[in-house]
Parts: structure tokens; sequence; C-alpha cells
């Protein structure tokens, strides 16, 4: 008899034993098997024929099976007589849900915010607010932002009801991008400068999926000597890897804004399909998120920063989208209607 | 903007399939939008910005194409084959505003059919969207999209006294365009003939003088009008076409009389027309071109790469700029379709997109410097904590106060206006956040979420007599009562270091009922308001609830706020408490109630009281109330009896009792 035939005894053995509910079904299990009439009785009364150096071998391997078959069926037997115990008088339904504490939810533009302040935190750029309420010097003119030109059209602006504003120079308005707080930061700071600038922004533009009259922009400016362009290009692609996931590739194309020179717009890597090509980023395989370049010369020359020994970056990209990008908010609509079953997610 | 494929690559024989050639174009920085099939053409979105109105045309984006893959460019033929005879020109120019005009260049074609424009043309043009008019006007249009100068065909024999007078619009002026729509031209920069006004300025022609069917001889109008005077007419009568889109960003002036010999060309070859030899030109000197310096090493200094000063070289050559050694650098002479080249970074930029952004290393060479923390994310983070912590929800809502104009203010002064597309008033800013938490108190009332507890941070805006102001304030809105919106609000405060100096103390506002509504103090400063909004503003916003509101300064939260915290020993012995409960008149608030107790033990021996159970009602008499509070008692020194402790218990009691007309409640 081959130890293969006691592989297939134990199997059977496991079988029976597994198809026992109760003491009952154990104690027959027990006397087929190991009791005084049972299988392995058989098989050992058959070790009288063999010779005696293969007696002892299976001897002793028919003696191992049955100990695991003893230990097996007490096992079980204590099993089932602990599923036997009825329960505790004070037993609870551990079934029933918890009480949830009653928590508010953070806005996941202020998360989203949040979050970008602390990447470019910790990069070393100093988190500064600007004034909402701006002049079309700062908005326009200090930015290089040549008024009543298409340059100027993107920034759809609110000018604020004014009608002594005749009399001023500069029409008071509502900040249509972040980029004026540069100039307000570059007047009243000495480089290096390291700072990011998040806030409310306001355009002209209807409300829809993707557009509302208010949003949101952070924006960066480093200037310090040596500012090079590869600069730029390493910080983005630094903070692209910490916000949308290490794997992210960063493409700079080659853009226009009037306040920097060279201009860029970034892409990253699809964050849905990692570049192979899916709705969201229109089967390109790129997401456009920022845009970024070196401060023009005549930016730095309006804060009277000397553009001969300095120059630097600028970057701004909008909250809202990147938000939208990261949750996976496909109406710009839902942050601002209050909608509980909206708010309830975050 | 758009063109197709088979176009550009009869300019620029590319020998790319379009996609291949988008991607080339794009990483340049003239970006393909989309490519589709129209009409057996490849249609090419291109999105164009404001700086490069040279590639709003085949040939200007074939030149591109060319930088990018090395293939020449091929220039059209702009010769005009069969000629009049050499008579002097029957019609006049005169030009009345050169300032606003500085190139005007006419020609005339004669003896034409003006049948449909040849099939390639019509095919291109449709599909870019254009509509197909007759083969003369259809040439105007495929000029203007192959070269970027905007063209305009008159009828010469409907233009009255053969006359063209480019002059400002008389007072009362009138000019019907080919839309079919009637404009006011006075002021306008306008074409006239002998009598009146045939076309706005780089705008659009008029219809009397429009080419139709029946014509045979026109007047090909090719020129150069001030960018500003045709955007601000192109403003003010809502009109816009394709000549208007680039006359605003700025022609090559170099292109203009090609333009026109292009056109006539087409005429001769297309309409069997014949080209008058002489043709008349208000300003053929051309101007000087500009020429910019760019010292040695600028490119490396500006991009943080080397690149080999030939390559640099090359790229710009290939863009059309001459190059000229000087010393210390380079003197570059600008092509006449790159007006916005003005300066050395332009030219570091012209350099860098052509020789590749992704050929610049990454390289963040970020010095060590500590960030500091920004004292207004340092509160409102512990604020937002804070809040949500005690079950307030964050709310973002719109600046503007949208249909509930002006309610609730809590920002001193006038509202403040803005101003929208058309120049009206549109818009109102919020001067408080009242009104915006109602509506989103309105929005979860709607969607059955009864007990709404809110908050937002955000500026509200005003007017006063300082100019225009703006503020951080902190809003609360609770669905669950004055005392849980309080409450929510003491615990934020108490995270910011200003639990203990801040009190509570009736006060009135329009917005709030009277009597259930209070000012947040802090050091004799007023912060903000707490209370029951009023039945009416509920009403208006379509509120079944009563909620509470609270708003508060927050620019003076963050300049008051101490973040430091500092460890506090504590007693290790044991103190003992007692409950009191007193029955007084339902005026006298808690406040006294807890000043009495304060000054009553003079022993030392209170250390809190804490109140716990207000009570009207059965077993208390009308016009009085039973307040409940848990006073602690403890020595510094020794463990207390409850001898002393009763004795104490009994001197506040009585305290109440003389002072307060207080009754132990039984």
């Amino acid at each position: 008899m081959s130890d293969g035939e006691l592989d297939g005894l134990r199997a059977e053995f496991e079988a029976a034993l597994a198809a026992a509910g109760s003491a009952a079904d154990v104690e027959k299990v027990s006397s087929a098997w190991v009791g005084r009439e049972g299988r392995l009785r058989r098989l050992t009364e058959g070790l009288g024929a063999l010779p005696p150096d293969q007696k002892k071998v299976r001897g002793k391997a028919i003696n191992d099976l049955k100990v695991a078959m003893t230990a097996a069926l007490e096992g079980k037997a204590q099993a089932l007589a602990a599923g036997a115990k009825p329960a505790p008088v004070d037993a609870i339904d551990v079934t029933l849900p918890g009480v949830r504490p009653r928590v508010g939810r953070r806005h996941p533009i202020y998360s989203t915010m949040e979050e970008l302040r602390d990447v470019f935190g910790r990069l070393g750029f100093e988190c500064v607010y600007g004034p909402e309420i701006e002049t079309s010097y700062y908005n326009f003119e200090a930015l290089n932002i040549p008024l009543d030109h298409p340059a100027a059209e993107p920034f759809d602006t609110w000018y604020l009801d004014d009608a002594e504003g005749a009399k001023r120079p500069y029409r008071a308005l509502l900040r249509s991008h972040t980029s004026p707080a540069q100039m307000h930061v570059m007047e009243s700071r000495k480089p290096p400068i390291r700072v990011v600038v998040p806030g409310k922004v306001f355009r002209t533009d209807p409300a829809d999926a993707s557009h509302l009259p208010v949003f949101h922009q952070i924006e960066g400016l480093y200037v310090d000597e040596g500012v090079t362009f590869a600069d730029l290009k390493g910080v983005l692609s630094v903070a692209n890897r910490a916000l949308f996931g290490p794997r992210t590739e960063t493409r700079f194309r080659p853009s226009y804004f009037p306040f920097t020179e060279p201009s860029a717009e970034v892409d990253v890597s699809c964050l849905l399909c990692s570049g192979t090509g899916c709705p969201a980023c229109k089967g390109s395989g790129w997401i456009e998120i920022l845009g970024c370049g070196m401060v023009h010369p005549r930016v730095l020359e309006y804060a009277k920063i000397d553009a001969g020994k300095y120059s630097g970056f600028a970057f701004g990209m909008g909250v809202d989208r990147i938000a939208m990008l990261k949750l996976g908010v496909t109406d710009i609509r839902h942050f601002v209607r209050s909608h509980p079953l909206f708010l309830g997610q975050w | 903007m758009k063109l197709t494929w088979e176009w550009l690559n009869d300019a620029c024989r590319s020998g790319l399939p379009a996609a291949k050639l988008a991607e080339l174009l794009t990483r340049a920085g003239v970006k393909v939008e989309g490519i589709e099939e129209r009409g057996g053409e490849t249609v090419i979105e291109l999105e164009i910005t404001a700086n490069r109105p040279d590639c709003l045309s085949v040939l200007g984006v074939a030149r591109e194409a060319s930088v990018v893959t090395g293939k020449p460019v091929n220039e059209p033929a702009a010769a005009c084959a069969s000629v009049l005879a050499a008579v002097s020109p029957d019609w006049t120019l005169d030009v009345q505003a050169p300032d606003l005009c500085p190139r005007y260049v006419g020609r005339v074609v004669k003896g034409m059919r003006a049948g449909a424009a040849p099939d390639f043309m019509r095919r291109r043009l449709e599909a870019i969207g254009l509509r197909s008019v007759n083969a003369i006007v259809d040439i105007t249009n495929f000029v203007l999209f192959e070269c970027g100068q905007p063209l305009h065909a008159f009828d010469l024999d409907r233009l009255a006294g053969r006359a063209i007078q480019v002059r400002r619009g008389k007072p009362g002026e009138k000019l019907r365009a080919i839309d079919g729509r009637e404009y006011d031209v006075a002021g306008a920069l306008v074409i006239a003939d002998a009598e009146k006004p045939v076309a706005i300025a780089g705008v659009m022609g008029g219809k009397d003088t429009e080419v139709t069917a029946a014509t045979t001889n026109v007047l090909i109008e090719a020129a150069v009008f001030d960018p500003l005077t045709v955007r601000r007419t192109s403003m003010k009568l809502a009109l816009a076409s394709d000549s208007s889109y680039r006359f605003q960003r700025g022609l090559d002036p170099a292109r203009v009389d090609w333009a026109s010999r292009r056109a006539a060309s087409l005429m001769q070859e297309h309409c069997g027309g014949r080209v008058a030899a002489e043709h008349l030109d208000s300003a053929p000197a051309a101007a000087a071109p500009r020429q910019v310096a760019i010292a040695e090493g600028s490119i490396a200094r500006v991009l943080g790469r080397e690149i080999d000063p030939a390559q640099s070289r090359r790229i710009l050559e290939l863009l059309g700029f001459v190059v000229q050694q000087a010393p210390g650098g380079w003197s570059v002479t600008v092509p006449t379709w790159r007006a916005d080249v003005s300066r050395d970074v332009d030219l570091v930029e012209e350099v860098a997109r052509v020789y590749g952004y992704d050929r610049i290393p990454d390289r963040p060479r970020v010095n060590i410097a500590l960030a500091p923390r920004n004292p207004f994310d340092d509160v409102a983070g512990e604020v937002r904590r804070a809040l949500c912590g005690a079950g307030f929800g964050e709310i973002l809502t719109l600046s503007f106060t949208g249909k509930h104009a002006a309610e609730a203010p809590f920002l001193p002064g006038e509202p403040v206006g803005v101003l929208g597309k058309t120049g009206r008033r549109e818009e109102q800013m919020r001067q408080g956040l009242t009104p915006s938490l109602l509506e989103a108190a309105r929005m979860h009332e709607a969607y059955g979420e009864r007990d709404a507890d809110l908050f937002e941070i955000a500026k509200v805006y005003a007017r006063d007599t300082r100019g225009f102001q703006e503020r951080m304030v902190l809003g609360l809105l609770g669905t669950r009562g004055f005392p849980a919106v309080k409450g929510a609000l003491e615990h934020a405060l108490e995270r910011v270091g200003l639990g203990a100096a801040t009190s509570f103390r009736p006060a009135e506002r329009a917005h709030l009922v009277p009597g259930r509504s209070a000012e947040i103090v802090h050091e004799n400063a007023v912060l903000g308001t707490l209370g029951e909004v009023a039945a009416d503003l509920c009403a208006g916003h379509d509120l079944r609830a009563r909620p509470v509101v609270a708003e508060l300064d927050f620019d003076a939260l963050v300049d008051r706020a101490r973040l430091v915290r500092r460890f506090v020993d504590f007693p290790a012995l044991p103190a003992i408490q007692r409950d009191i409960a007193v029955i007084l008149d339902r005026s006298i608030p808690w406040s006294r109630v807890a000043a009495c107790v304060r000054e009553a033990s003079t022993g030392g021996l209170l250390e809190g009281i804490r109140f716990f159970d207000l009570y009207e009602g059965k077993g208390v008499p009308a016009g009085k109330k039973s307040l409940a509070f848990t006073v602690t008692l403890r020595a510094p020194d020794r463990t207390l009896t409850t001898v002393e402790a009763e004795r104490e218990v009994a001197g506040i009691v009585g305290a109440l009792t003389a002072q307060l007309g207080g009754v132990l409640r039984g």
C-alpha cells in the first residue's frame, strides 16, 4: 500500500468530518475511522504480511494518521459544543449602525486651496493675500497688459460703479486674476521674493458648467538673482508630482501672457488615463492646468526692481479647475450651490 | 482660427500627416485645438494668441510649419499678367485721416463676369466656415485667409464720382452694411465715395456698393487702419468680422500691396478680368524695420541652459529675423510681420519655443528659506477645525447679492455696484454674509436637511467716505437655537485664544429679532453680532426655519488671536461641587447672577460656576424663572470640609436673596 493511498484516506476522512453537523455525527465519524471496528484498525491488521523494515515505516505512518484524526475529531467536537452555547442576556446586535458624531465638513475648494498652499509652502513659498478690489493700474497696466487691446480680452472685468472714478487716473475694479498681488508684493519687499497668493477672482462670464463669475486662483512668484526658466520647470514639475501623484508628467507649451516672457502653458499627464487618452483629456493624454513664465522685465521695471540684476518666474492656476479634476466634479456650479448632497460628500 | 491641412500643404509641403504637424506646431506655441474632416478637406482649428496676428493666415502658419519641419514656404504667385493699357486711373483717392489710415492701396480690375468661384476655393472657404458668395467676393476672402491682409471689393461703377475718401463719419451719417443692418457711423472711420460712406473702415463694407452678380468692374481695397480705431468702432457698433479681428491685432505692412496684386491676379485668372496698370497707393514708402539688440549670454541667463549660438542664430533666421554680429552680442532685424518682438527676451522666447521647452532641463534650484506662516491661514484653519468639529459645515457662495440686494448689511456704508460687459450696473457686492447663509439654509431645507448648521469665511464690501472697503467676515448659521450657535462660536473663539475676554450683550439689529440678539464684544470692541433672524427676512428667503446667525469681523479676529498655548497647573486637592437652583425675576440676566455669586464668595474658595438649566413654567411663578448652576469649591492648601462648603453655599444663596431677590428652589 503506497503513501498516496494514506493521503487519499486522509482526504476522505476530512470530508466526512467537515460534513458532521452535530456531536452525534462526530461520534459516528470517530467510530467509523478510529474506533475498534474502524478503517484504521483494518489497515493495522494488514501490517503482519509485510517484511520487518517496511512494517516499521508503514506502522508509524498509520499511527501518525490516527493521532491527527483523533485531534481533528476532538477539535470539531469542541467547536460544535462552543457554538451551541446560548447568547448572553446582555448581548448586543453588533450589526446595528453606529451613532455617528455630528461633524461639519470642509468645503472642497478651501481644502484644495490648503493643499496647494501646503505643497508650495513645503517648497518655501510664503502665502500672502491681496485685495479683491483693485485698480486698472494693478490689474492691467503694471502687468504689461495693454487695455483696449485683444490681449486684455480674456480678462472680462467687472468695473465698480464709481461716478467719481472719472476723476482718478485708474478705474476701480474687481481683480480678474490674482496677478495684481504680484505687484503689491514686489513693491513692498526686496528680493529674494518667494510667495503664493490664493484668492477669489472675478470675471463677467455667465455661469455655466465650467464658468462662474467668481472663482479662485493661486498665483506664485519667485524673484531672485539668477532665476531661470529651468528653475520654473523644475519647481512646477515637482509641485505637480506632489499634487497629482508621483508618476505625473509635466509638459510645457509655448504660450502668451503679457506679463511673462517666455511664457508657457503647462499640461499634466491625464489623471484618469495616465496619458493613454480618454474622454477627460479629449484623447490627448494631457490636461492643461496652469499658465506660467519668466516675469516680463517690464513688470520688474514697474515694480522698480533692477531687471538687470534680478529675474523671476510667475505662475497661476485655477483652484476650482484643479478641485474639479482631482475630485471628479463635472459642474463648477456645484461648488457654490450649497446643496447638502454635494457638501456632504467631502 | 480655422484653415485646412490641404491649403497649408500647398504653402509648405511638410510631408507630415495633419496630426503630426499639429503636434509640432503646438509644441512650438501655435496651438492646434482640433482636427476634423469636412467637405473633403482636413480642417485644423488653431488657437492663435493675441501677440501673434502673423499666424492668422495660411502663409503665417506655413512659416511656422516651415521652421518646425525644415521644408520651404511656397509663396503663391501675385503677378498680374494681363494688364489694361497704361492710362491714368479713372478714380481718385483722398486719405483725409492719414493718422488712422497709414496706408491705402486701391487697384482696379475691369471686365469681369462674377460667376461662381472655382471649386477648390469654394471647398476651402466652406470648410473653414465661410459662405461662398461669388467669385469676386470669394477671392477677397480667400486672399484674406491666405495671407492675413483683409481686402474689400467695391463695385467701381456704384461709387459716386468714382471717388474714395478715408475720413471720419459726419454727424447724422448712416450706412447700411453688407449684413443688411443700418449703422450710425458718425465719428467712426469710414470709406466714403463723393457723396456718402460706403464702408466702415476695417469692419464691414456697405450694401449699396457691394459686388453683385451684375458687377463687372471692381476696386480692390487693401489698407492698414489704426488697430485701436477699428477695435473701438467694432465694439461700439457690436459688429465684428474676420477683417476687424485682424486689424485690431496688427498687420504686416509689407503684405498690403502683395495682397492687392494677389487678389487682382486671381480675379484675372478666374473671372476673366483685366487689371488696370496703374494703382493708387497713399503711402508706398516702407517704414524702417525694427532693430533689437541681444547681449551675448542672454539666452542662457533667461533659460538656464546654454544653446549653441550657431543654433540660436539659425532658429532666428528660419523665423525671418536677420542676425548681425554687434559689439557684445547681436543686432537683430525684426521681420515686418513680427510687431510683437521688441526686446531681447522676446528673441529668447523665439529661440526657446523652436528649440523646444522640453529640452530645457527641469532644475529646481530653490534656496533654503523659511516661508513664514500667514496668520490668517493659522487662525482660519483653527476656526474651521473648531466649527467642523462642532458640527458646522463650510459653504462657499458667490460674492454678489443676487436678487437679495442690500439686505442685512454687516459692513457699514453704501453698497458697491459692479458694471458688466454692457457697462450697466449688473450686480451688487454683498455687504454681509447673512443673505448667503439664508440662501444656503433654504437649499438645505428644500432637500430635506432641516437642521442645517453652516459657516462661511469670505469678504464683504461697502463704500464709505474713505473709498471702497473690503473686510473678511465669519458668518455662522444654525437651526438648533441660539445657545447652539453661541456655543459653537464660543468654542471657536476659545480655540484662537479669545474665549476668556469675549462677552455677549443685548443689542438690536434690523435683521434680527429684538430681545433675541446680541453683540459680540472683545476687550470693549464690538466684533460682531449674533441673533435670531427676523421673520420677514426668513419669509423673503422662503425659509420655514427661524435660524440663528452670527457674523464676526474676521480680520479683527486674526489681529487679536493668540494661538500659543501654555500649560496651566491644576490642583491636586479634591473639590466639592454643589448644585444650586434659584427662582428669580425673568429680567435678571445670567451675567448678573454669576457676578453676584463671584462677589459673595469672599473666602477664595469659589473656583468655578457653571450654568446648567433654565426653567420657566409649572412650579415657577409667572414672571419668574428658575436658574440652576453648579459651583465648584476648593481650598488651595487643604482638603475642604463639608461644613466649610455648606457655609460658602449659604453665603452665596444669601447674597442672591439679598441682592437679586432670589429664592432657593426646593
